[in-house]
């Protein structure tokens, strides 16, 4: 039997499922909703990322989402009849989330901006 | 020109050599069945997870240039309509996919209390409880320590 790396993917794929399912929904209305209306002003907003906690509550979530969302989305390509590329959508999408969550950590960090 | 017939071994030889069958599937599989369009809405939330996920990447990036450009981008993105309503479809597809997390966990996940299997109701239960304690805990923190 081949050996395949899929239980590599499938511990952060896991852990963004329940770390997304938690929090993003909150950190929408946050971000997108009480901004809005206002409820919490620019300043407000500005001291709350400030916060390093928030920084790095908001890297835990963007790394996790990124690994689960790109695991999903490349089994809903193969779903969707792109089962011969597999090799290569696995590369892109899993590499976007390497990408992404190293971004994320530089941003977080604040040694990219 | 003398014609040969091939011998009854080699026609059931070449009768034998079928091509695989590959069952077609066409894309639009999922709009046969209701509980297939569920699973396809369930799969497409995965975008907007991702999507969100990056929108996060470039908000944490404004915060690291000046506060006046990131009241700018306060004014002119989060504050704008068109935010809003995105935000509102994001949230409704990001809580869809939450429901179907948790109910799923409650499926999947087996725990035992002595001999009996808890009830997956109860985990999907316990599931919602907890989530609803983050999220307030989280909006309260939010809203009090601002």
């Amino acid at each position: 039997m081949a050996k395949s790396n899929e239980p590599l993917w499938w511990i952060p794929f896991m852990g963004g499922a329940v770390v997304s399912a938690f929090l993003m929904p909150i950190t929408i209305v946050v971000v997108g909703i009480l901004s809005y209306f206002w409820w919490l002003n620019e300043d407000e907003l500005w001291d709350l990322l400030q916060n390093p906690w928030v920084r790095a509550f908001l890297f835990i979530l963007i790394a996790l989402s990124l690994f689960h969302g790109f695991h999903r989305i490349l089994y809903v390509l193969i779903d969707l009849g792109f089962k011969g590329v597999r090799g290569i959508l696995s590369v892109v999408l899993y590499g976007s989330a390497i990408a992404g969550t190293v971004v994320a950590l530089l941003v977080a960090l604040r040694i990219w901006s | 020109m003398t014609r040969t017939f091939p011998t009854p071994a080699q026609d059931t030889e070449n009768r034998m050599k079928t091509k695989e069958y590959i069952r077609p599937m066409p894309a639009t599989w999922f709009l046969h069945n209701r509980h297939l369009v569920v699973y396809a809405i369930r799969e497409l939330t995965s975008f907007f997870v991702t999507g969100y996920a990056i929108f996060l990447i470039l908000v944490l990036a404004r915060t690291n240039h000046s506060k006046s450009d990131f009241r700018a981008f306060y004014e002119s993105v989060l504050r704008s309509r068109a935010s809003l309503i995105v935000h509102l479809i994001v949230l409704a597809f990001v809580v869809f996919h939450s429901t179907t997390s948790f109910n799923g966990m409650a499926r999947v996940l087996v725990v035992r209390r002595g001999e009996e299997r808890v009830s997956p109701t109860l985990i999907a239960i316990l599931n919602y409880g907890a989530w609803l304690v983050v999220s307030v805990l989280i909006f309260v923190g939010v809203i009090v320590f601002k």
